[in-house]
Parts: structure tokens; C-alpha cells; sequence
């Protein structure tokens, strides 16, 4: 489903939010409603109840990305963070936060259990939530 | 009269008209010469990758593509390194040559340069022993293996350890230097040498059609990581650099726009029938030899259209690919200067002597970006962009090209306007790489790499494909003999790799090339002669 720029710009500054912490600059909002509007409907097709539902509930966005992931790895919600995310990566402003960094041996492993951790309590809400939010 | 038409600008195109020049013929290069017309190339810095993401601001242009084409949705499927400013390769290939294939991939290029333009460069040369059941053998092989080398440029070394996997020795430039997670695995691989030799895993560094210092106006390689998206410093060979040397030699003729559609043979020439891409005319091209060299499937789609409808056979090599994680590196620094290519070869002679040698690539991945990455994680994106971070520095992949055979089950034949491919591997087959996959998987563990998972794209997935008008001394009908001249004609030529009898597990294009230059070599010896 196509959206308008205006709302698929606050689409961007919400998923950007959640994927890096970070709003986007107004160039990076214009260019994801370009993307989302450029591709076919083929390619966002499919059940949008997920996509829907985090969109209208900010909070739930991260568990139903987790859900998803495991899950229904191909759904709308996920597609549409793909693009979001490879904008935010191809850009001067956020390249740090994809380029890979060295971390010392007990850093690495601490950061891979910490975010291991959280992921795995995003994955038990997100998937009961997903099987919610498909029913609804 | 033209003396030699070659058909094609390719990397066995190019290389079959150089000896042919060289003798002072005079040669015709009738080509689709599809280009770039987005230009991505222009627009990309000579900078090495990590400084093109801190600071290019249109990178976004030639990462993603100016209609997000490099954004991937779907399954993984063939061409992962055909990354936006590569997509023009495979352009008007639908229109020019539609094709009908069930479950297989069959990818055409009617680029100027063809799918060389893309080339990952490894340039691994054939043996005997890859070369089983083929009427020439690798001596037949090795001056043209040799003047290649010359010619494009072979970076890598003369092991002699590796001899019974490369052969003779070739003249090579300087090998390129390893990245950090290769130079690793590679010393994990000596200290463990002797076992890991007895289980059949042989490593070395990878033979690559680069140049590791100024040859013939090109290179040297400069480490930026940007080889899947720019060829700034021309280091990594590719067929129009050929074509270029070529077009300044006063015999040599490059007529682009023209698609052949079939040929006539007599007694003393050859007629090509062609439309001019421009205006859809129709025209006759008259030579005493014709060299076809458009790539297996779009000659044998000239082969049939000419000599009438067949059912021949095609092989491919069946790709996967396992993301692995060097788990033994994860907290050493990493170099950031490192090139793309194939970092090392990896041999594996099965615990069955049976069984053909299995070569596997082993290359780095960060320049392909963390989000195609993403979409194959099961984890929350935020969380893997946290974690991919963190790991990007020790992912590898290991990419496997398994032998394949020709079987009843793999044909090409035309349906109507189309090509029509049906390609199934046998329960046999597929049970027989599964097992040499994990026997040489188990010794990448070994070295501290451990597979994530296994990416099978699908059949044809490699863009390797052949056998379909196979050399042999059998005189039989859609057959080649070993100078490459087709059965039932006189002065038909093939120069591709619709002549190799079948795959052997290693990449084919140096091959390709050095056949086509004894192809073309024996050609002007027989034009000196009459």
C-alpha cells in the first residue's frame, strides 16, 4: 500500500527513531517516501495488520519487528524497515552506526550477550504479539 | 573479404580476436555493446570504501541505485555482486533473447564486455584432472593460459604445493594481500597443515585477474574495497580494456548495435544474418571464418535458429554460499584497507577418490553494506545492526562452485521465439555435494569459522554455464571439434563456454579465455597456411 510523503515521512522518523536512536534529516525522509513510493506494490504487498498496528502504536514497534523476524521474516513491516534501513546506512550523517568497529575480546562478548538478551525478550512479546495483531 | 567475424565482445571474445589481429587479419567484432547509460561509475570517488561512507554524500545514488534497485526484497537470488552500477549487464536481454527456464536461472548479457564487466576475477586455471573426458588437454592449454596471463594480468603464486590443483606454473604478478580474517584462517591453516592435508583441505592464496602493479597502462590494485562497484584504478581485468587495445590496431573493426540471429555456412565463407539494435534493420555481415562467442546460451540460441531445432545438453555449476563467522578473530583489529576478490582458494579432495575436487573462495563481505545482511537476520533489526557492528569485521563467505555433468535432465532447446531450459539436479548429485560440503565445512571449523548458514540461490545461480556444443572427436551433430569448429559446417567456429564438456568445480572464465586464444591462435596458424 502507497502512502502519501507526509505520513510516510513520519513513518521514517518513527522507524529511524527505532533503529538508531536518531530523527532523520528532513533529505533522508524525502528519500525513503521516494522509496516506498518507487517500488511496486508487489514488493510492499501482503498483510499490512503488523505494519498498521505499529504504526498507530509507536511501542509495539520493536516487538513486532522481533516477531516478524522469527516468524514472518517477509512481512510488509519488515520490507519497510529494510528500506529505512538502507537509507540511513548510505549516508554520511549515520555511516557510524553501521561501519563495523573493533571492540576489545570482554567488550564484544558483553555487548553480543547484552543485545543477544534483548532480542530474546523482544522475540517472546513480539511473536504472541504478532499472532494478536494478525487476528485482530 | 573480412577475413575472421567474431561474435560477442566478451572475455572470450576479445581474447580469441587478439591472436587473430596479431597476424594481421582482418577481423570483424559484431556486438549488442549494451553501456552503462546511468553512468554510476562516474559519480563514485576513487576513495577507499570506509572514507566513501563517512564522507560522499551522494553514495546513496550508486549504493542503492537511483531507483532503489539495490535495495533487495525476496529470497537471495543470482548476481548478489551485481550491484547497481553492474545491472546494466543483464539489460534488454528479455527483449533481445527471452527465455523460458524451470527452476534455473539462465542469465544473458548483451553488454559490451558481457558478464566479464562484472567478473569476480578469480582465474584459477584447469588441469588434466578437471579436463577428464575433454579432447585437449592442459598442455594444449598452457602457451594460451600463459600469453592470458600476459595479457590481462594473473596476480597470486606458483605453489608448489597447490601444483596438483593449478598445474604448471603461469606468469603471475605479486600476489594481492590478504585481509585480516584470510590472513588468519590462513595461518590457523599452517599450523594445522599436515591434518588438515590428510582430510584433502588444501589453502592458498587466490589466483586473480588483477594487477598488483602497473601492467600495460592498468592498475595497481589500490585496496579500496570497492571492487563490486568501480573499477577506478582498471586493476581487475575486464574484456574492454582488451577491446580497447584492440580498436587501435587498423584491422580490427568493433561494430556495436548488431545482434546476429543466425548464420549460413558454404564451401568457402560464412554469412551472418544480424538487425542493427538502432533501427531493427536486417543485414548480411560475409566472412571467410566466423568466431561465435556470445556466451553459451545466446549461441546455442544462433546454433539452433541456423542449423534447426535440437535438444542439447547445458551444464551450470550448482553456487551456495555459507556466511561464516570467524569467531577466532572477534576482538583483533582488522585492516581497513583490503580489496573485495577472492581472498583465498580452498581445494578439498574428497574422502572418496571417486569424487571430483571441490574448490571453494573464501572473500570478505563489508563493502556489499549491512543491510542485505539485515534481511536475512532473524533478529530485531535494532539489535542486528548492534550486533552485525560488532561481527561485520569477521563475517566470510565461503562460496563453493560444484562440478556439473551433462544428464538427460539438463537441456536447452528453442520453444517458439524462446530459449526453453529445463535443469534438475539428481537425487545423487544433490546427495553428493551435500556430503563433500560438510566434509570441507567441518575443516573450515577447524580453522575457527564457523558457517552461519548455507545459501543455495538456486540452478544456474553461478552464471557459469557450458557444454551444449561440447569438443570431442566423436563426429556428431551439434558437437564442436577441439579447434572449435562446429560439426556439419566448415567454417563456424565456437569459442565459448558452450565447448567445455562440463564444469569442473572452479570458476571457468580464465579458461574461457585461454581457449578462445588457442581457438583463435590455431586460426591464423590455418589462414598463414592457405
Amino acid at each position: 500500500m502507497r502512502g502519501n510523503a507526509s505520513s510516510l515521512a513520519v513513518e521514517c522518523r518513527q522507524f529511524s527513531r527505532y533503529l538508531i536512536g536518531r530523527d532523520p534529516s528532513a533529505e533522508i525522509m524525502e528519500r525513503y517516501a521516494r522509496a516506498c513510493m518507487k517500488f511496486s506494490d508487489d514488493a510492499l504487498r501482503g498483510n499490512q495488520r503488523a505494519y498498521r498496528f505499529a504504526r498507530r502504536h509507536p511501542w509495539s514497534l520493536p516487538f513486532l519487528d522481533a516477531g516478524c523476524g522469527v516468524a514472518d521474516g517477509t512481512n510488509v513491516l519488515r520490507r519497510r524497515l529494510l528500506i529505512a534501513s538502507a537509507i540511513l546506512e548510505t549516508t554520511t550523517d549515520h555511516a557510524d552506526v553501521f561501519l563495523p568497529r573493533t571492540r576489545p575480546l570482554p567488550a564484544a562478548i558483553a555487548i553480543t550477550l547484552f543485545h543477544g538478551a534483548k532480542a530474546a525478550l523482544k522475540i517472546i512479546v513480539g511473536v504472541p504479539l504478532l499472532l494478536l495483531v494478525k487476528t485482530l | 573479404m573480412i577475413d575472421v567475424i567474431i561474435v560477442g565482445s566478451g572475455a572470450s571474445a576479445v581474447n580469441a580476436a587478439w591472436p587473430l589481429v596479431k597476424a594481421g587479419l582482418r577481423v570483424v567484432m559484431l556486438d549488442a555493446g549494451i553501456q552503462d547509460r546511468r553512468d554510476y561509475a562516474a559519480e563514485i570517488p576513487s576513495l577507499p570504501f570506509s572514507e566513501i561512507r563517512r564522507t560522499d554524500e551522494n553514495q546513496h545514488d550508486y549504493f542503492l541505485g537511483r531507483d532503489f534497485e539495490g535495495i533487495p526484497f525476496g529470497p537471495v537470488r543470482v548476481g548478489a555482486q551485481l550491484t547497481p552500477p553492474r545491472q546494466y549487464l543483464t539489460h534488454e536481454a528479455d527483449n533481445l533473447l527471452p527465455v523460458v527456464a524451470k527452476q534455473f536461472e539462465a542469465l544473458r548479457s548483451f553488454a559490451r564486455g558481457g558478464f566479464a564487466s562484472g567478473w569476480g576475477a578469480s582465474a584459477p586455471p584447469f588441469t588434466d584432472d578437471d579436463m577428464r573426458g575433454w579432447p585437449i588437454t592442459r598442455d594444449d592449454l598452457q602457451p594460451s593460459y600463459a600469453n592470458v596471463a600476459e595479457r590481462i594480468g594473473i596476480c597470486g603464486e606458483n605453489d608448489p604445493e597447490l601444483r596438483e590443483f593449478l598445474g604448471d606454473d603461469l606468469p603471475l604478478l605479486p600476489p594481492a594481500k590478504m585481509d585480516s580474517n584470510a590472513a588468519h584462517l590462513m595461518s590457523s591453516y599452517r599450523a594445522r597443515k599436515h591434518a588438515l592435508n590428510h582430510r584433502g583441505f588444501h589453502a592458498g592464496a587466490a589466483r586473480l585477474a588483477c594487477v598488483t602493479k602497473r601492467h600495460r597502462g592498468r592498475g595497481p590494485l589500490a585496496y579500496h574495497d570497492m571492487e563490486f562497484w568501480a573499477d577506478k584504478d582498471e586493476a581487475i581485468y575486464r574484456p574492454v580494456y582488451t577491446l580497447r587495445e584492440l580498436v587501435k590496431h587498423s584491422n580490427f573493426e568493433y561494430v556495436p548495435h548488431v545482434v546476429v540471429e543466425s548464420f549460413a555456412d558454404s564451401d568457402t565463407h560464412a554469412t551472418l544474418s544480424a538487425k542493427r539494435l538502432q533501427t531493427g534493420t536486417r543485414e548480411s555481415f560475409t566472412a571467410t571464418k566466423v568466431i561465435l562467442s556470445t556466451g553459451t546460451i545466446c549461441t546455442a540460441d544462433i546454433v539452433l535458429r541456423s542449423l534447426g531445432n535440437a535438444r542439447l545438453p547445458i551444464v551450470s555449476n550448482p553456487y551456495v554460499y555459507y556466511p561464516c563467522f570467524v569467531w577466532s578473530m572477534l576482538g583483533r583489529k582488522v585492516r581497513d584497507r583490503r580489496h573485495s576478490l577472492t581472498q583465498l582458494a580452498i581445494y578439498h579432495r574428497p574422502h572418496d577418490p571417486a569424487e571430483p575436487l571441490l574448490q571453494a573462495q573464501v572473500y570478505g563481505y563489508r563493502s556489499l553494506l549491512t543491510y542485505k545482511l539485515l534481511k536475512e537476520s532473524p533478529l530485531p533489526h535494532r539489535e542486528s545492526i548492534k550486533l552485525l557492528q560488532l561481527m561485520q569485521n569477521y563475517f566470510v563467505i565461503v562460496g563453493l562452485h560444484h562440478q556439473d555433468l551433462p544428464t538427460k535432465s539438463k537441456i536447452i532447446t528453442r520453444d517458439g521465439d524462446r530459449i526453453s531450459v529445463s535443469y534438475q539436479l539428481s537425487t545423487s548429485e544433490k546427495a553428493m555435494q551435500a556430503r563433500n560440503e560438510a566434509e570441507l565445512m567441518r575443516n573450515f571449523s577447524s580453522l575457527g569459522c564457523r558457517a552461519i548458514k548455507r545459501i543455495d540461490p538456486g540452478a544456474g545461480a553461478s552464471i557459469h554455464y557450458g557444454g551444449t556444443l561440447p569438443m570431442t572427436h566423436d563426429n556428431r551433430p551439434f558437437t564442436t571439434a577441439p579447434n572449435g569448429r562446429l560439426r556439419g559446417t566448415r567454417n563456424i567456429h565456437i569459442a565459448d563456454g558452450s565447448v567445455f564438456p562440463h564444469l569442473p568445480s572452479k570458476g571457468l572464465t580464465f579458461t574461457l579465455m585461454a581457449n578462445a586464444d588457442r581457438i583463435g591462435s590455431a586460426m591464423a596458424d590455418e589462414f598463414k597456411k592457405t
